[in-house]
């Protein structure tokens, strides 16, 4: 197989739409084993696949991580492809604050199934490091007001599955109002994607800090986001992620 | 720039384009604009009349209900929920 030389947003676009697809069945019908490297191999002839994976990050784990299995070594092995293939930016200057928080999670998610990908290619240095935010995350963070905080957050939803204490899931346990008016500004503007995301990390904590708004808040997203696959993976996760804090 | 990926399966090439294209994917953030049909009806007006009446000019000092963007949630949130 070879992959396309031609640069197509689009096209690493449908293939993470379609994995997010497969994500979001794997979620809903936990009973049966997640099979990412075929579905991966399946999404198309020209690659696209390992740049899915990558985008969706610790997403495509997600399915393990919930349901207590393990992944098999070959759905190991294309998660670390597609890391070799789309490494994180290089290290200097400075890392980037948001591929390394992604790479932390996907760090520490791979550890919780026996895997050391320490010596990984591609993957961000800081990585295995001891913070999620590094150097930069945590101090942009506590310079933003509320909707820009809110709009960083979403990018960093592979952190928020339960196991990952991380820097940033104990700000938005500290923020729960902030990140409760981010959820409704994003449902305003119509921007379910980012919406699916907030509601995501207010149900990790739900335990803690019990959120009404949340349940009717999945619902009219799920209502609303049939048509797009990866808003429903994230209501999805979230619906998971609610069902574990209880 | 080109690079092999030559882990089982995934054999092929990587184009520097391709992996701008799935950096975009993973760093894009929320839409920059709402879209006219979003917005509620009369909510910028009443936003700005009920700005006026608690401040002239939040600043970031009074609870975040008193400033314009609070009152923008508040006044939709029943509608939205």
């Amino acid at each position: 197989m070879s992959m396309s030389t031609s640069a197509s947003p689009t096209r690493f676009e449908a293939a993470t739409r379609a994995l997010a697809a497969d994500v979001t069945r794997a979620l809903r019908d936990h009973e049966h084993p997640f099979p990412l490297e075929r579905r991966v191999a399946a999404l198309d002839e020209q690659g696209s696949g390992p740049g899915a994976v990558r985008v969706l990050g610790t997403d495509v784990l997600a399915p393990f991580v919930l349901s207590g299995r393990l992944p098999d070594p070959g759905d190991v092995a294309v998660v670390r492809a597609a890391v070799r293939a789309f490494p994180a930016p290089p290290a200097t200057p400075a890392p980037d604050p948001l591929w390394a928080a992604r790479d932390w999670a996907l760090y520490r998610v791979l550890r919780r199934f026996g895997v050391d990908a320490s010596e990984w290619e591609g993957l961000c240095l800081t990585a295995v490091g001891g913070s999620d935010t590094g150097p930069g995350l945590s101090e942009v963070a506590k310079s933003q007001r509320w909707p820009a905080w809110c709009a960083s957050l979403a990018q960093l939803t592979a952190l928020a599955l339960p196991g990952l204490d991380s820097a940033v899931r104990a700000e938005t346990l500290a923020a729960r109002v902030d990140l409760t008016r981010g959820l409704a500004r994003s449902m305003l503007r119509r921007d379910h994607l980012t919406a699916a995301r907030l509601a995501r990390w207010l149900a990790l904590d739900t335990h803690a800090a019990a959120e009404p708004l949340l349940d009717p808040a999945l619902k009219h997203l799920e209502l609303l986001s049939a048509d797009q696959p990866r808003v429903l993976l994230e209501l999805a996760l979230a619906r998971r992620i609610t069902e574990t804090e209880h | 720039m080109a690079a092999n990926t030559s882990l089982p399966g995934l054999d092929g090439e990587v184009t520097a384009m391709d992996r701008a294209a799935v950096a975009e994917l993973v760093s894009s953030t929320e839409t920059a604009q709402m879209p006219a049909h979003a917005a509620p009806r009369g909510a910028a007006l009443l936003a700005l009349a009920a700005a006026a009446l608690l401040s002239a000019d939040p600043d970031d000092g009074e609870p975040i209900e008193d400033a314009y963007e609070g009152i923008i949630q508040n006044l939709a949130c029943a509608q939205v929920f």
